[in-house]
Formats: C-alpha cells, sequence, structure tokens
C-alpha cells in the first residue's frame, strides 16, 4: 500500500513540476507575440489596442531587411569559416593523442567561457589601424572568437565516437584519400556537424556587444536593432523583430529534435 | 594523410572564397564618393574641398549630385527616423543624393568615430558625413577642430535664418560661427494626461512642483542624469532656485564654485527624492522608460523637448490620445542643429542636406510629421510660405501643443553647456548612488 | 609527414585564431589598461588605472553586484535544474515533449528572455495586469519591484530562464545512465529516497553541475545584455560600467575601462583554473 501511495505522491509531484515548467517555458512568448500586433498597451489591459503597424514596418523598411541581411550573411561566413578551422582540429583533439593536448584542449575552449569584453575593448585599436573597425570583416572575424571553439567542442565529441577502422578498411580497399573523406568520413560525422554548424550560427546570430564594439555604428545586425527599438521604448517593432530573431533557434529545436534530445550533443558555451 | 588535409583545406578555402565574393557584392554602406560627380561642364568642376568660398550654390548642387550622405544622429525615435527615411530622403534624391541615415544610441559613438579618425590620420573619406549635434558635444567637436566649416551661412536658405537671435547664435552658449545649421527648435514641455488631472490643479514651477509631489507621492520622477533630458531638467532647476541664468554665463565656472553655486539644488532634489516614484532609489534610465510608466499611468508627469509638442507621438501610440503639454515658468529651449565633419567625402551633398531641412516646405511638414517647431525667422517668409507654415500648425492636436507665446513667455537658454558635465557628476555623487 | 606533427598541423588555423584574436585582444588590452598613451605622447606604463578603479566606490560595488547576480542565478539554476531533472529521470507518459520542453531555452537567445521578462516583470507588465484583474493588486505600484530594482531580481529571473535548462540537461543525462543503475543498487541495499538522493545521485550529478555551473557562473559575471535592459541605474555591473567608460569622449576613461575589462577576465580564468584543479584533485 505505502509503494502505491508513494507512487501517486510522486505522479502528482512530477505533474506539478512539469506545468510549471511548461508554463516557465512558454509563457514569456506570449506577451512578445502580442505586443507585435499593438498600436498602444498600456496598463491593465490584457488585450491591446490592435494594429498590424509592427510587421508593417518590419516587412517594409529597409533598415529591417538590410539588417536581417547583415545578421545572415555574417553568421553564415562565421559558420563556413569555423567549420573549416574546426573540423580539423576537432580531429586533432578527438582522434589523437599528443603531448600538450591538455593545455591546447582548454586553450581552444577559453574564448566560449571568458567573458569577451576585453578581447572586442582591446584589439579594436588593431582593427581601426587596419581598417577592419566598422566593416563586416571586422564583425565576421570577431565573431570567430567565441564561435570557433563552440565549434570545436562540438565536433570533439563527434570524433571522439567516430571509429577511425572504417577510414583504414576503406583505403586499405583502395581509395584515396579525397574519396575516403567524402564517402567514409563525411556521412559518419555529418549529423555531428549539422548540429554543430546550426549551434554555431546562433551563437554568432545572438552576438551583440562584440558587433557593437567593432561593427561600429555602420554594421547592424538584427539584434543591434532589436535593442535599439526595446531602447526607445517600441515594444511592438521589438516584438516583431524578436519573433523574426528567434527563428533559427526555431528551425534547430523543431529542426532536429533527433541530435538534440538531451544527449552529449550539447557542450559547453553559452548561447 | 597529406592528401587528405589538403583536400579539406582546399574545400574549406572555395567555401571562404565564395563566400567572401558574396560579401564583396552586398552593397556596403557606401562612404563618401571619391567618385566624381557627372556634370556637363567641360571645365574641371569645382569641390567642396579645394574650391569652398569661391562656389556658387549651383556648383554646390552639380557636386552633391550622385553623392551619398552618412547622417548620424540619435535613433531612438521611430518617429523622426521615418520622417528623415521618407520625406528628407525623399527631397534629396530630386538633388540626386542618397541619404543613409545610421541611428546610434548615443551620439557619442559618432563622434568618437571621427576623432579616431583624425587620430589615426584619415583626412578624407570619413565615415561620417553629417551629424545630428549640439552644445556640449558641438563645442568638443568644434574645439578640436574635426568640423568643416564655415558653412551654414552661406548655404541658399540660410538668408531665412536669423543668424544673430541669440538661442541660434549660441549652441549652449558656445558661438555656432557657420559651424552647424539650425534644423528644429526645441524647448522642455511636461506631459500630462488630461483625464486624470486637469491643468489647473499643476505644478507651475518647481516650488510648486515639491508640494504637488508631497501632495501625490510616487506620481511623478525624472529621468536619471546623465541622460540629456535629466540634466536639462536639473538645470531648470537650477536656475530657478539660484536667480537665474545670467550668472552662469562665464566660461571659467570650476567644479568646486559650481558645487557651492548649485548646493540649493541637491537639497531640493534630496528633500523630493522621497517622495518621488519608487520614493527616489531608482530613476527611469531613459526617456523612453518614463513614457512607459507614463503611459502605463505609474507615474502622472513624462518630458520632451519637441517644439512641436507631441501630437505625433500620440498618432504613434506612444501617449494616449487624452495626453497633453505644457510648460513650466522655467523651461529651457534650445536649438537642434547638423554638422559636418573635417574628412567627409561628401560636404556638398550633406549641405544641401542642411539646406533641405530648412526649407519652408520641409519645416512645415515637420511640424506636422514629427511635431517639430521651425527656425526659421517668420519675418523673412513670403505670404505663401507663412500658410503652409499655419497650415502645419493647425493639423496638430489642441492641447497637444504649446502656443508660441507660452514658450516665449518661459524660455530661457541653455547657456555654458560645459557645466553640464559638473551638474551629472554632482547628482551622481550626492542622488544617483545613494 | 610524420604523425607526430599531424595534430599540430591540423590545430594550427584554430591556435593563429586564437593566438592573434584572443590572446592578442586581451593583450592589447592589458597594454591599454598601463595607460599606454602614444597617441598624447605617453610612453610609459603605470598601474594608474587599476589604482583608480581600486579606489572608486562604483567600481567595487559594480564587481559585488556581478558577483551577486552571477551567483544568485547560478545557485537558483542549480537548484531548480536538479529538481527538475529529478522529476524527469524515469520514464512516464508524454516524457519526451516534457524532455523537449525542459531544453527549449537552450538555442534562444539571451536577448529574447530579457525582452519576456521585461515584458512580463514590470510594475505595469503582464502578471501584474493579470494579478490586478484578479483583483491582487491594484495599481502598479502594488506589484513587487522586479525589474529596474537593485537587487536584480529581473535579470536573475531572465538568466536563470537559460541557465536552468543548460544545467539541467547535463544532468538529466547522467541521472537517465549511470544514475538509474546506481539508484537500483541503492534500492536494492535498503535505501530510502533521501538517501538515495544524497549520497548516490548528488554525487553522480555533481560533474556535470561543476562543469556546467562554471559556464553560467562565467556568463553571469560578464553579462552586459540583459543587465543594460533589465536593470536599474544603480548598481551597475561590471560589464556596463566598463563599457561607458569606454563610449566617453573623454578618452581619459579608457585605460580604466580596459582595466575593469581585464580584472572580468582575470576573474573568470582564476575561476576556471581554480575549476580544473578541483577536477583533477577529485578524480
Amino acid at each position: 500500500m505505502a509503494c502505491i501511495k508513494k507512487k501517486n505522491q510522486n505522479n502528482i509531484t512530477r505533474k506539478i513540476i512539469l506545468v510549471l515548467l511548461y508554463t516557465w517555458t512558454f509563457v514569456p512568448f506570449i506577451p512578445i507575440l502580442i505586443w507585435s500586433f499593438s498600436l498602444r498597451w498600456n496598463y491593465p489591459n490584457l488585450i491591446p489596442e490592435f494594429s498590424l503597424r509592427a510587421w508593417k514596418y518590419v516587412f517594409t523598411q529597409k533598415n529591417i531587411i538590410s539588417s536581417l541581411f547583415s545578421s545572415i550573411l555574417i553568421s553564415s561566413v562565421v559558420t563556413a569559416i569555423s567549420l573549416a578551422i574546426g573540423l580539423p582540429a576537432a580531429k586533432a583533439l578527438g582522434m589523437y593523442k599528443f603531448k600538450g593536448k591538455k593545455l591546447i584542449s582548454t586553450l581552444v575552449t577559453l574564448p566560449a567561457i571568458v567573458p569577451l569584453l576585453a578581447v572586442a575593448m582591446g584589439i579594436q585599436v588593431v582593427f581601426i589601424k587596419l581598417g577592419l573597425s566598422d566593416s563586416i570583416y571586422g564583425v565576421v572575424l570577431i565573431h570567430l572568437v567565441p564561435v570557433m571553439p563552440y565549434m570545436i567542442m562540438n565536433l570533439s565529441s563527434v570524433y571522439e565516437a567516430y571509429n577511425p577502422e572504417f577510414e583504414q578498411q576503406a583505403r586499405v580497399l583502395g581509395a584515396n584519400a579525397f574519396t575516403t573523406f567524402y564517402k567514409i568520413t563525411i556521412p559518419a560525422i555529418l549529423p555531428g556537424i549539422i548540429v554543430a554548424s546550426m549551434f554555431s550560427f546562433i551563437v554568432s546570430w545572438s552576438q551583440y556587444l562584440l558587433t557593437l564594439i567593432i561593427g561600429g555604428a555602420s554594421t547592424k545586425t538584427l539584434p543591434l536593432l532589436l535593442f535599439a527599438f526595446l531602447n526607445s521604448g517600441d515594444y511592438a517593432i521589438g516584438g516583431a523583430i524578436c519573433i523574426i530573431f528567434v527563428l533559427p533557434a526555431l528551425i534547430l529545436l523543431f529542426g532536429s529534435p533527433k541530435y538534440f534530445a538531451g544527449t552529449k550533443s550539447v557542450r559547453g558555451g553559452e548561447v | 594523410m597529406k592528401k587528405r588535409l589538403l583536400s579539406m583545406f582546399f574545400a574549406g578555402i572555395m567555401v571562404i572564397g565564395l563566400l567572401v565574393g558574396c560579401i564583396k557584392d552586398e552593397p556596403q554602406t557606401s562612404k563618401g564618393n571619391d567618385a566624381t560627380p557627372k556634370t556637363n561642364e567641360t571645365v574641371a568642376a569645382k569641390t567642396v574641398d579645394e574650391n569652398w568660398g569661391d562656389m556658387t550654390w549651383d556648383e554646390v548642387l552639380a557636386e552633391a549630385k550622385g553623392q551619398s550622405v552618412n547622417w548620424y544622429m540619435w535613433g531612438g525615435s521611430a518617429i523622426v527616423n521615418s520622417f528623415v527615411d521618407t520625406v528628407v530622403a525623399g527631397k534629396a534624391a530630386e538633388y540626386g543624393i542618397k541619404i543613409n541615415r545610421v541611428g546610434v544610441t548615443a551620439i557619442s559613438e559618432a563622434i568618437n568615430k571621427v576623432m579616431g579618425e583624425k587620430t589615426a590620420g584619415k583626412n578624407t573619406g570619413g565615415e561620417v558625413d553629417l551629424i545630428w549635434i549640439n552644445g556640449a558635444n558641438f563645442m568638443t567637436m568644434k574645439q578640436s577642430d574635426v568640423l568643416f566649416g564655415p558653412w551654414s551661412e552661406d548655404i541658399e536658405n540660410a538668408k531665412l535664418v536669423n543668424w544673430e537671435e541669440p538661442t541660434i547664435k549660441y549652441d549652449m552658449g558656445f558661438l555656432v560661427e557657420g559651424h552647424e545649421s539650425p534644423w528644429g527648435n526645441a524647448q522642455m514641455q511636461m506631459i500630462y494626461d488630461s483625464e486624470h488631472y486637469s491643468i489647473d490643479e499643476l505644478p507651475q514651477n518647481f516650488t510648486e512642483l515639491l508640494e504637488w509631489c508631497k501632495a501625490n507621492p510616487g506620481r511623478f520622477t525624472y529621468m536619471a542624469l546623465p541622460d540629456f533630458k535629466g540634466t536639462r531638467f536639473v538645470k531648470q532647476i537650477l536656475y530657478e532656485l539660484t536667480g537665474g541664468y545670467e550668472q552662469y554665463m562665464r566660461d571659467d565656472i570650476t567644479k568646486e564654485e559650481f558645487a557651492e553655486m548649485s548646493a540649493p539644488v541637491w537639497e531640493y532634489l534630496k528633500e523630493l527624492s522621497p517622495y518621488l516614484w519608487r520614493k527616489g532609489k531608482t530613476y527611469p534610465k531613459s526617456t523612453s522608460e518614463l513614457d512607459k510608466l507614463y503611459s502605463n499611468n505609474e507615474v502622472g508627469f513624462s518630458m520632451t523637448l519637441n517644439g512641436g509638442g507631441i501630437s505625433s507621438a500620440i498618432k504613434a501610440g506612444i501617449y494616449t490620445e487624452t495626453s497633453r503639454v505644457y510648460t513650466m515658468e522655467t523651461s529651457i529651449g534650445d536649438v537642434n542643429y547638423v554638422a559636418i565633419p573635417y574628412n567627409s567625402n561628401a560636404k556638398a551633398a550633406a549641405m544641401v542636406i542642411a539646406n533641405i531641412l530648412i526649407d519652408p516646405s520641409t519645416q512645415a511638414q515637420a511640424i506636422t510629421d514629427i511635431s517639430y517647431r521651425p527656425v526659421i525667422d517668420s519675418t523673412r517668409l513670403s505670404e505663401e510660405e507663412l500658410n503652409e507654415i499655419k497650415k502645419g500648425f493647425g493639423k496638430l492636436i489642441k492641447g497637444a501643443y504649446v502656443e508660441e507665446e507660452e514658450l516665449l513667455r518661459n524660455r530661457v537658454p541653455e547657456v555654458s553647456g560645459y557645466l553640464n558635465v559638473f551638474i551629472n557628476e554632482l547628482w551622481t555623487e550626492k542622488i544617483g548612488s545613494k | 609527414m610524420d604523425e607526430k606533427n599531424k595534430p599540430w598541423l591540423l590545430l594550427l588555423p584554430a591556435l593563429l585564431v586564437i593566438v592573434f584574436l584572443f590572446l592578442g585582444g586581451i593583450l592589447f588590452c592589458i597594454v591599454q589598461s598601463l595607460n599606454y598613451q602614444p597617441i598624447i605622447g605617453k610612453t610609459t606604463i603605470d598601474l594608474e588605472a587599476y589604482r583608480s578603479i581600486f579606489t572608486e566606490r562604483t567600481f567595487l560595488v559594480s564587481l559585488v553586484y556581478s558577483f551577486y547576480i552571477a551567483f544568485g542565478a547560478t545557485f537558483l539554476s542549480i537548484v531548480t535544474a536538479i529538481i527538475i531533472a529529478m522529476a524527469l529521470r524515469k520514464t512516464f507518459i508524454g516524457k519526451s515533449i516534457a524532455v523537449f520542453t525542459f531544453q527549449f531555452p537552450i538555442p534562444i537567445p539571451h536577448i529574447v528572455s530579457g525582452v519576456a521578462i521585461l515584458m512580463l516583470f514590470t510594475q505595469s507588465g503582464f502578471i501584474s495586469r493579470i494579478f490586478n484583474m484578479m483583483g491582487i493588486a491594484e495599481s502598479p505600484s502594488s506589484f513587487p519591484e522586479l525589474v529596474f530594482d537593485p537587487m536584480g531580481v529581473g535579470i536573475i529571473l531572465a538568466l536563470l530562464w537559460k541557465f536552468m535548462p543548460f544545467i539541467g540537461v547535463s544532468v538529466l543525462a547522467l541521472l537517465q545512465t549511470s544514475g538509474l543503475v546506481y539508484e537500483e543498487q541503492a534500492t536494492s541495499l535498503g535505501a530510502n529516497s533521501w538517501q538515495r538522493f544524497r549520497y548516490v545521485l548528488l554525487p553522480i550529478m555533481k560533474p556535470a553541475i561543476m562543469s556546467t555551473s562554471i559556464l553560467t557562473f562565467a556568463y553571469g559575471f560578464g553579462a552586459y545584455e540583459l543587465p543594460f535592459l533589465l536593470g536599474g541605474v544603480y548598481p551597475k555591473t561590471l560589464a556596463i560600467v566598463a563599457f561607458e567608460r569606454y563610449n566617453n569622449v573623454d578618452l581619459t576613461y579608457r585605460p580604466e575601462s580596459m582595466a575593469m575589462s581585464i580584472v572580468i577576465t582575470i576573474f573568470v580564468v582564476s575561476l576556471i583554473l581554480l575549476y580544473r584543479k578541483m577536477a583533477t584533485q577529485n578524480s
């Protein structure tokens, strides 16, 4: 009897916790959504004065569209470069044993943990001299700093789980390096690459302070625009931009549940 | 093994190369052009950089054609942003000029940029072509020799401006001397909701404000300094409590001396603070925070500097429809200007834009679109132009703007802008960090 | 090409980025914080900026405040993460949706969390209006001050929304694997639920908690966006004070802003080294 009673208690506790969890996780999106459809929404109204002003503004204004484009471009390029640099690095860390590996491993993951304010403020002088400041190139470079370690950490675990014998077998059977890479390695690690890339994309996509410092006023990514509107109190347009801003994350969440669900693919670093 | 490495790198580089190629094609914010504008003249066209002082306005227009202007301005007002992006840009396009409006959170970002360029020796092709500026910021730039000028008294519509008028001749106490051109008239007004209060019960000066706050605790607050409006609010209190602004029209007041002169202000604010919103333990960080508090009726007042009141803001949903404005008996008024950095490559186009801003039809439209108040002298306008301006005012909501007579009666100038730094520091020491 | 050098070659591009951008950036920041300003002709270095900030009340208060925010958010996140992970570890109907919800906030940008808190928890926010409708709070001022307040509650809540699933998912992963195994053993040995939790599960969770909370603490300590959106006038977090000073038109404040950033960096790096030491000691 006591067993069953305990189980019911647990069930009820769990149910309560679940309800709280669902509420806590999803309720935040409700006012954001409502605000995006508002003209005026003052206390104590639970329903706003409805208007499509914000959405009209977002879909027609040049500066919003170009911000969206900048963000997509920058994040894509940063992800691509990080992948190109990160793949070999992750392989080295995931499949080899060598002296100093621990140190390198720490070094490589450091930029994902340490707040990068000092890095941006420090390197800005150099960027100005090199003409990289206030340009999309500078922003891409500075985004590499937090994104690359993130990419490497994600890819390392992929490589750690990877069995090199498949490659060896392929070589024995006569395949050259390129073919081996394409036909054996990539399919095996592709899911890991996709997840790592999506995460890296989001890390770059979410950057605010770094872009603000290096990009100056002429490289406006979506988070900078969002901040500007929030600061000026326009929650309607802010809300609309926010919703667009969450889309990549939603794509990741709903697009790859397989790779996501509570496994080690989620590693280190703050998005 | 080697081959695999190489092929990986090749693949990576190819990807990067493709994407970099995409970046190169992406329209970057174009700086003021180095491209020579097309002209019909066979003679070498005059440029502002070389021939300023010797050019006719038509020659300026000719050079300006095809140029692109990076206009750095405070980006916190969606209404003003729209006005620039549509109305002003539309007029500029008629002259073949493209405006690239760059909204910043604080204009110091733009100033830092120009100063940084000067330090790095970048004397042409500067990133900033036109900048919305005034006061101490203007002084900093002018004294650091990073402004182009004099030019503003020589553009075509300059004849419509009364350059001798003190609020135009001096920008917060600094001589303008043709280094910036005005475009809007500003004065501090209090915003209240006529649905909650009638004008008769509202404080008309700061002594009355203190009494009002004691009777209505938690219903008033002001922006934390060093927000621009907050500083101005405190400066008005300074004038009222210490006997006027004239005594501050010197340029040699030290912080110590100012601390003594302003002592009554800090006492006043300390006495006031327990009756403020959140008992004065914190203050809204910005205009928009205060506006939000006001719109949600957490406090009874907000403030605006817009010379033409709040009609546009009401239409945009920022304030309730029953919101109205009035001025305190001490109300600082001044002028918004635009200036041109010394290293801009689009000085001609920048001047044309400044010219557009003080064109009577633009000034009239600014009244209705962004609740601005004209800076041009009404005595220098034609009958037709005057009518346009009158019509502009006619489109405003009654009570949502202050009549000129009241504005002038209560208007005092903002003198000695350098004192604002002291005001900010003293406020932070005595009030803000408690 | 010999095998010994292979890993180094593979690592080369990554190391270049780290050395030139990351370490280089920090180095230049240190140099500027040491008051080296060749622009005005000063080619000597000194610790003036550091001396100045460490004797300044605003800086010291911000230092403590940043620590408090980071610690508060991390601690609460650990507690709630454990509670929820414990509740989710067994199989039940609807578990996959529950786990999906649990990890939902992880890829969502921090700023979104901040926007949500801003719209929900201000005194005239959504929650307050619901209270008003229910008759609990009759005006905005009756609702507690959770945002723009000196206790930084809003900031902590926003960080909590992001940190909790981050810690929780790692913890859950362990509970579902080694946790279940040892738990069964402990039960068969007669341990009650509290004993099972305290002596079996908690130690198993520890590595996951440690590694993730270092990250959350580091982020919270150096946070800018969320404190900027949700914070009050005073006190401000370190990153905000440093950045404000960096933007000051008066360039004499630059070295101080650099010094503050270096303080943040050193603090976090020390924390990481400390953790590494503890981790190797434990294993």
